[in-house]
C-alpha cells in the first residue's frame, strides 16, 4: 500500500489491522475522490438491502468476511463466517461458526452448539443449547441461554436473563429485570441494572451500491459488447464492457479474464440481468494484486450451482448463488455479491469471498460520479503496514530500536542505518507508510525504510547548517513539520505530497519569537490534524501547524524531558521520559490531560519516537519462546526454523539461572542480550581452552534434570552440521558440571560460534522449536594447537582508563573527559605472540574540547602487524575502508575513534555523554580490535598496554594552542611516554606541567598528580565536575601511601554512590 | 560535615572488614576508625580533620605511577600433567568452600595447555584481586581436575622493597 497515482490529485492509504479496515482519504487540490464501494461497504463480502439467506436446511456455506443485511440473515447449519453479521434478525444455525461479531436490531437466535467468536449486541437474543460465544453479550431487551451454552465475557441485558442448565457465563451479569439461573448454571458476579443498553441503529447502507452503480456505469472508455449469450470460452482483455440488455453465460464455459500482467481492470455494465450457467468458470490469467474485477448489473445476478466466479458483482436486484458455487475475489481484493434493493441467497457448500484479502473492491475510486481506475504505488522499501510498534532513533551514529508500547519491552532493530551520525525529529507518514527523519550528516530531511536504512531527501529551502530534533509527520495534511528554538528558528513544514504544488519544499511555518516552546518531541493527533507537545515544565501545548498558534492546555501533572512522543488511534499521547524511560499516557480526547504511568521503556539521553498514529496500541509480542542469537546461518530467525524453545508460564527447565523470551531471533549484532539489557546467556562456561584436536572441558549449569545437545562450528562455515555436534543428548543434573568435549582435529583457529540446547526431550537437532528448555549461543575461540591466551583483566572483565583533557593545565579531576572500559587478550604460541585482540567501551565523554583515542602497543612496530588482517568493528559491525593501525608511523599506534563526539552523542538537554545527573544512555560505542602478526614475536606486552587521549585533528583545544595542536597532543598514563607522533616540544613545563622526559617523568602536574589513571574494574565514573576524591575517599590515602593502602580504592564498594554518575 | 561522616563511615567498615595490609601500618589511616588526617600543602595539624579533600591538593611523587596492576611471574610444574596432558586456567574470581572451588571460568588471566606439566609466563592481576585460583583439567577423564589457590602481595609494596616481581609456583 501507499501513494495512488491517478490523472487526479488525490491519494489513499488503507490498512488492515486486526481486522479492522479504515480508509482515509485526503483531498489535496481539486475533485475529492474516493472509494466506488464506501469505507463501511466495502468491508462486506455480503450485503443485502433486504435479507441474506445461506439456505436453513442446506447450511456449510462459508462467508469470508461480514454480512450487513437491512433486513434478516439466515444462517444455515454448518455454516462459517470469518467476520462480522449486522441485520435486522439473525437467525444462526446449529453448528455455525460466526467469527467475529453480530448485531442485530432486533432478534439473534443461536442455534445448539453454534459459535460465535465475538460480541453478540440484539434487542432479543435465544441462546441454543451448548452454544459458545467468546466475547460479551449486551441486549436491550431478554436473553436466554441454553443449557450447556457458554459465555466468556459479560451479559448485559436490559430485560431479563434466563440461564439454563450447566450453562456459563464466566463474565458478570447485568440484568434489568428478573434473573432466572438453573441450580446447575454457573455465573460470575450478578447485578441489576434498570438502564438498559441503548436502542440499536444499523444505518442503511443501500445507497453506497446505487451510487457505486451508478459510477462504474459511466466509466470512461466503455466498449460495447453484444447482449445476449455468450455459448463458448471467450478471452477478455482489461477494460470496461458495457452490455445493453441482458448477458447469459452457457453453463460448463470458461470465461479468462487476460489481465496482460499489468494493473488492470475487467468492468462489466450490464444493464438487464446477468446468469452465470451451471459450472461457468471465471479465471484471470496473468493477473496481479491490482487486479480488479467487477459484474456490474442493473437487474438480478444468477450464479449456477459449481460455477467458479471471480469479481464482485453489484446487482439492482436480487441475487442468488447456487450449490458449491464460489465467488472469490481478483488480485487482493476479496470479492463479494451485493444486491441494492434486493436480497441474497447463498446456496448449500457455496463460498463467498478469500482469506487474506482486503476489501470487496479494490483500486476503483469514485471520482464526482465517474468511476475510475487507479492503482496504489507501493514505493520499494515501505513498511507493509501501519505498524503497532513505536520506534526509536538513538544515538551519535543513529540506531533503530523498537518498542512495544504496552509492555515497555524495546529491542534493537537496525544499528546501521546507513548514516555516521544522528536522525532525529523522526515521524511515521501512513500515507506512505515511511518513517521520516532529520540526518544530521547531510543536514537534510531523510526518509526511513522498512529496513530502517536512510535516504537523503532533496528538498528546497533548507535553511543553511540547521539541524532539527523536534519533528513529526502529519498523517492528515501529509506533511513533515520540524521544530527548533531559538532566534531565527521556528516551525517548517515539508510537504510530502507528491501532487502538491509544494512538494519537498521547505516553509518556515512561523518563528520561535512567536512559537518558543521548551519542548523535545511532538506528535500529530491522528485526526484533529493539531500537534501535541509536552514541555519540560509538564505543560501540554497544542499545535496548529497551518498558523503556528499554539494553546497552553495546563500542567499533565509530570516534568522532564519527554525525547518521545507517540499517539495511537484512539487518540492517547504517549511520552517516554528521558530520564528513566517510564512511558505516560494522557487522554487527549477525553478532555482530561492528567498522565498516567503506562509502561517503561529504554531510558536514553537521545530518545526520539515515532509510529503510525493510525493504529491501536496492542501488544503483539509473543515473548514466550526463547530464540538464540547466534548469526541467522546458523537458524535464528523463526523465519529459518531458528533453534526455539517454547517458555512455560513459569519455565523451571533452563541453563544457568535464568532465561527470557523473545518474539523472534536477535542475532548478533542485535541480540537481545545487549539490547534489553537482560543477557540469559549464563550456563556455559568454557574451563580450558578450545584446541583443535583435542579435548576441553565446559561446565554446565542446568536448573534441574534435563537433557543437553550442542554443536560447535568448527569448520567455520556459518552452519551447525550433523559432525559438529559435540555433546549429544547427555542427561544432565541440576547444578554445575563439568563435560569433556572433542574438539575435531581438522578444526580451523579462529572466531565462531556454539550452541547448547537444553530440554527435556532427546534427538534436537540445531535448529527448530523444542517444546521446553532453553538455547544459548556463544561466540568461542578455537585456538591453534598448543596456544596458551593471557586475558587482562580476565576473559570477560573489564578495566578502565580515565582522561582529564586540559593539559599541560591541571583539570577539575572529575577524570570523566574520556572514560573508557578495556580488555585486553594476548595469544602465544611457544611463547610468542600470534594475535592480540583489544575490546572496550566508550562510557564517557565529559569533554567540551573533540578528543581521539587510541591505544599504542608498546615496543611493537607497526612492521610486525599483519595489517591486511586486522579485523576491527564497531557496535559488531565490521568497520570497512579504515585501517586503525595508524599510517606513517613506525610504533604500532592503533587509532580508535579520531572524534569521540562521532561515536556517541550528548542527551537532549545535556552538554555530555554519560556524565550529568539526568543524561544516561546504553554506551553508543563498543568496539573490538583483532591484530594478528605477521610472524609470531617476541614481547612481554602486558595488561592495558598503552591508552592515549589526543586531539582530534584540526579541532580547536584551548587558548594555548595556536592552532589546533591536532595528533601532536597526547595525554598518557603517568609516566608513560607519548607516541612519535606527539610533539615533545609541547613539553616544556606550561601551566602545571611537569613531564621531564630527561628523567622519565611524563605526564605528572607539580604535584605529582596524573592526567590519565587507570582503574582496574569496570570502573564507575563521577558525574560532571565532582572531584574523584569525594567519589574515592579512600583515593587520597592511596596517593600518599603510594599504591601501598587501599589499592581497591576505586572499586565500586568504597564509593559514595551519590557522587557517581548513573544511567 | 556530610562527607566527614561518610568518610569516617567508610574507614569505620574497612577497619571491621579487615582492610589495609600487613606491613608497615604506622601510616595506614584505615586502622584508625578517625577521620583521615590531611598531610598537604596546607600545613595543617594532622591532628585536624579537614572540612573537605580535593585531589588538586594532593601530592605524589614523581615516579609513583598509579598503577592499577602489578605482574606475576607464573611458574608451574604440575606433575600430575606429566602422565595425562594437563589444560590449566588461571582465575580471579571464585568461591572456595573447604577444599572445592566454585570458578568463574569468565574470569581467568590465563587459559594456556601445560607442556609436560609446565607452564612458565607472567600475567597483570589488578590490585584489588588479593589472590588467584589455578585449575588444571586433564585429558584423561577419569583424572579429577587440581586446584591451587594462590595469595598475591600488593605491587607498589614490593617494588618498594626493589623486589621483583612476585611469582606463584605450583610444584
Amino acid at each position: 500500500m501507499g501513494q495512488y497515482t491517478s490523472i487526479n490529485r488525490y491519494s489513499i492509504m488503507k490498512y488492515t489491522k486486526l481486522g479492522l479496515c479504515i480508509s482515509i482519504i485526503f483531498a489535496t487540490s481539486g475533485v475529492q475522490a474516493a472509494p466506488v464501494l464506501s469505507g463501511t461497504l466495502n468491508d462486506q463480502t455480503i450485503f443485502s438491502n433486504t435479507s441474506v439467506t445461506t439456505g436453513a436446511s442446506l447450511g456449510n456455506q462459508t462467508v469470508w468476511g461480514s454480512i450487513l443485511a437491512n433486513d434478516d440473515v439466515t444462517l444455515g447449519a454448518g455454516a462459517k463466517v470469518s467476520g462480522n453479521s449486522r441485520s435486522k434478525n439473525l437467525a444462526i444455525g446449529a453448528g455455525v461458526l460466526i467469527s467475529a461479531n453480530t448485531i442485530t436490531v432486533g432478534n439473534t437466535s443461536v442455534g445448539a452448539n453454534a459459535i460465535v467468536g465475538g460480541d453478540v449486541t440484539a434487542t432479543f437474543l435465544t441462546v441454543g443449547a451448548d452454544a459458545t460465544i467468546s466475547g460479551n453479550v449486551v441486549t436491550v431487551a431478554n436473553s436466554t441461554f441454553g443449557a450447556s451454552a457458554m459465555v466468556s465475557g459479560d451479559v448485559q441485558s436490559g430485560g431479563s436473563v434466563t440461564i439454563g442448565g450447566n450453562a456459563t457465563v464466566i463474565g458478570t451479569v447485568q440484568h434489568g429485570t428478573a434473573l432466572v439461573v438453573a441450580a446447575s448454571a454457573s455465573i460470575g458476579e450478578a447485578t441489576n441494572n434498570t438502564t438498559p443498553p441503548p436502542a440499536i441503529i444499523n444505518a442503511d447502507e443501500h445507497q453506497g451500491v446505487s451510487d457505486a452503480q451508478s459510477a462504474l456505469g459511466a466509466m470512461l472508455g466503455a466498449t460495447g459488447l453484444a447482449a445476449g449469450n455468450i455459448a463458448s470460452d471467450t478471452i477478455f482483455v482489461p477494460g470496461v464492457y458495457d452490455v445493453t440488455g441482458l448477458l447469459t453465460m452457457t453453463a460448463g464455459i470458461t470465461i479468462t479474464l487476460d489481465a496482460q500482467g499489468q494493473d488492470s481492470a475487467f468492468i462489466f455494465n450490464v444493464s438487464n440481468y446477468l446468469t452465470f450457467g451451471a459450472g461457468t468458470v471465471i479465471e484471470v490469467i496473468n493477473g496481479n494484486a491490482n487486479t480488479s474485477v467487477v459484474w456490474n448489473v442493473g437487474g438480478y445476478t444468477s450464479i449456477g450451482a459449481n460455477a467458479e466466479i471471480i469479481g464482485t458483482v453489484l446487482a439492482e436486484a436480487y441475487v442468488i448463488a447456487g450449490a458449491y458455487a464460489t465467488v472469490s475475489g481478483s488480485g487482493d481484493s476479496c470479492g463479494g455479491v451485493f444486491s441494492a434493493t434486493s436480497y441474497v441467497t447463498v446456496g448449500a457448500n457455496a463460498t463467498v469471498g478469500g482469506e487474506g484479502c482486503k476489501g470487496a473492491i479494490n483500486n476503483i475510486m469514485n471520482n464526482d460520479g465517474v468511476a475510475e481506475y487507479s492503482v496504489p504505488v507501493v514505493l520499494e522499501g515501505a513498511f507493509p503496514e501501519c505498524p503497532a510498534r513505536a520506534f526509536l532513533t538513538q544515538d551519535a551514529v543513529a540506531k533503530t530500536y523498537s518498542v512495544n508500547l504496552v509492555t515497555g519491552d524495546f529491542g534493537l532493530l537496525q544499528n546501521d542505518m546507513g548514516t555516521r551520525s544522528k536522525v532525529s525529529a523522526t515521524g511515521f507518514n501512513p500515507n506512505d507508510n515511511f518513517l521520516y527523519g532529520w540526518g544530521y550528516e547531510q543536514h537534510k530531511p531523510v526518509r526511513i525504510n522498512n529496513e530502517f536504512k536512510v535516504e537523503y531527501l532533496e528538498v528546497e529551502g533548507i535553511p543553511d547548517g540547521l539541524d532539527f530534533s523536534v519533528g513529526d509527520v502529519s498523517g492528515t495534511n501529509n506533511t513533515y513539520y520540524v521544530y527548533r528554538r531559538g532566534s531565527s528558528n521556528g516551525l517548517y513544514g515539508i510537504s510530502l505530497d507528491s501532487g502538491s504544488a509544494d512538494y519537498l519544499e521547505m516553509k518556515r511555518v512561523i518563528g520561535s519569537e512567536t512559537l518558543s516552546l521548551d519542548i523535545y518531541d511532538i506528535a500529530f493527533h491522528p485526526t484533529d490534524g493539531f500537534a501535541y507537545a509536552v514541555d519540560r515544565s509538564g505543560k501540554l501545548h497544542k499545535i496548529n501547524v497551518e498558523t503556528g498558534g499554539s494553546e497552553d492546555l495546563g500542567s499533565v501533572g509530570i516534568e522532564g524531558i519527554f525525547g518521545a512522543a507517540y499517539f495511537d488511534v484512539d487518540a492517547n499521547l504517549y511520552l517516554s521520559s528521558n530520564r528513566n524511560g517510564n512511558l505516560y499516557k494522557i487522554a487527549i480526547d477525553s478532555g482530561s490531560y492528567a498522565a498516567q504511568l503506562f509502561s517503561i521503556g529504554p531510558s536514553s539521553s537521545v530518545n526520539d519516537g515515532a509510529r503510525c498514529a493510525l493504529a491501536p496500541v496492542v501488544d503483539e509480542s509473543n515473548v514466550d519462546v526463547d530464540f538464540g542469537d547466534a548469526p541467522d546461518s546458523y537458524g535464528t530467525y523463526l523465519e529459518n526454523n531458528g533453534a526455539r524453545h517454547g517458555l512455560l508460564v513459569d519455565p523451571n527447565l533452563f541453563l544457568g539461572s535464568q532465561v527470557d523470551g523473545e518474539s523472534d531471533g536477535k542475532p548478533k549484532p542485535l541480540s537481545d542480550d545487549t539490547s534489553d539489557r537482560n543477557d540469559d546467556e549464563d550456563g556455559v562456561q568454557f574451563a580450558t581452552n578450545l584446541q583443535a584436536g583435542e579435548d576441553a572441558v565446559v561446565i554446565v549449569e542446568a536448573s534441574k534434570a534435563g537433557t543437553l545437545s550442542a554443536w560447535i562450528d568448527s569448520n567455520q562455515n556459518g552452519v551447525f552440521e550433523n559432525n559438529e555436534q559435540v555433546i549429544t543428548d547427555k542427561a544432565v543434573e541440576a547444578g554445575k558440571q563439568s563435560i569433556y568435549i572433542s574438539i575435531p582435529g581438522g578444526a580451523s583457529a579462529g572466531s565462531t560460534w556454539s550452541r547448547f540446547r537444553l530440554s527435556s526431550s532427546v534427538g534436537v537437532t540445531p535448529t527448530g522449536l523444542v517444546s521446553d528448555g532453553e538455547v544459548e549461543d556463544y561466540s568461542v575461540i578455537i585456538n591453534a594447537a598448543g596456544s596458551a591466551v593471557t586475558y587482562y583483566p580476565s576473559s570477560s572483565g573489564w578495566t578502565t582508563v580515565a582522561f582529564e583533557d586540559n593539559w599541560p593545565f591541571e583539570g577539575d579531576y572529575d577524570m570523566n573527559d574520556l572514560v573508557a572500559q578495556l580488555r585486553t587478550s594476548i595469544y602465544k604460541t611457544d611463547g610468542k605472540i600470534t594475535l592480540v585482540n583489544i575490546s572496550g567501551e566508550l562510557s564517557a565523554v565529559g569533554a567540551a574540547y573533540h578528543n581521539g583515542f587510541g591505544i599504542r602497543l608498546p615496543d611493537v612496530l607497526r612492521d610486525q602487524i599483519d595489517e591486511d588482517n586486522i579485523n576491527y568493528t564497531i557496535n559488531d559491525r565490521v568497520v570497512n575502508n579504515y585501517s586503525p593501525l595508524e599510517a606513517g608511523r613506525y610504533e604500532a599506534i592503533f587509532i580508535m575513534a579520531y572524534n569521540t563526539w562521532s561515536y556517541v552523542s550528548a542527551g537532549e538537554g545535556c552538554i555530555f555523554y554519560r556524565t550529568e545527573e539526568g543524561c544516561g544512555s546504553d554506551k553508543q560505542m563498543r568496539f573490538n580490535l583483532t591484530i594478528p602478526m605477521k610472524t609470531p614475536i617476541e614481547s612481554d606486552i602486558a595488561g592495558v598496554f598503552d591508552p592515549f587521549l589526543f586531539a582530534t585533528p584540526g579541532a580547536w583545544h584551548g587558548d594555548h594552542f595556536a592552532t589546533p595542536p591536532g595528533r601532536s597532543y597526547e595525554i598518557h598514563l603517568k609516566n608513560q611516554h607519548a607516541t612519535e607522533a606527539f610533539d615533545y616540544a609541547m613539553m616544556n613545563f606550561s601551566g602545571q606541567d611537569a613531564s621531564s622526559p630527561a628523567n622519565k617523568h611524563f605526564y605528572q602536574t607539580t604535584n605529582g598528580m596524573p592526567w590519565a589513571l587507570e582503574l582496574g574494574s569496570d570502573w564507575k565514573h563521577p558525574k560532571e565536575f565532582r572531584d574523584i576524591t569525594h567519589a574515592y575517599p579512600l583515593f587520597p590515602s592511596y596517593v600518599r601511601s603510594e599504591g601501598t593502602e587501599n589499592t581497591s580504592w576505586y572499586t565500586e564498594a568504597k564509593a559514595v554512590e551519590s557522587i557517581l554518575f548513573k544511567d | 560535615m556530610k562527607n566527614l561522616m561518610t568518610l569516617a563511615s567508610l574507614t569505620l567498615l574497612l577497619t571491621a572488614c579487615g582492610g589495609g595490609g600487613a606491613g608497615d601500618t604506622s601510616s595506614d589511616p584505615s586502622s584508625t576508625g578517625t577521620p583521615v588526617p590531611v598531610t598537604g600543602p596546607t600545613g595543617q595539624s594532622p591532628d585536624t580533620a579537614p572540612a573537605v579533600e580535593h585531589t588538586v591538593d594532593l601530592i605524589s611523587s614523581a615516579d609513583f605511577n598509579f598503577s592499577s596492576s602489578r605482574a606475576i611471574a607464573i611458574d608451574f610444574d604440575v606433575a600430575a600433567a606429566t602422565t595425562s596432558a594437563g589444560m590449566l586456567s588461571l582465575c580471579t574470581v571464585y568461591t572456595k568452600s573447604g577444599d572445592s572451588f566454585d570458578i568463574d571460568y569468565d574470569r581467568c588471566a590465563v587459559q594456556a595447555p601445560l607442556v609436560n606439566g609446565v607452564y612458565n609466563g607472567s600475567m597483570k592481576i589488578t590490585n584489588d584481586k588479593n589472590s588467584v585460583v589455578g585449575v588444571v583439567w586433564f585429558r584423561d577423564k577419569a583424572i579429577p581436575p587440581v586446584y591451587k589457590e594462590f595469595s598475591l602481595q600488593v605491587g607498589a609494596k614490593l617494588a618498594r622493597r626493589g623486589a621483583g616481581p612476585q611469582s606463584i609456583v605450583w610444584r
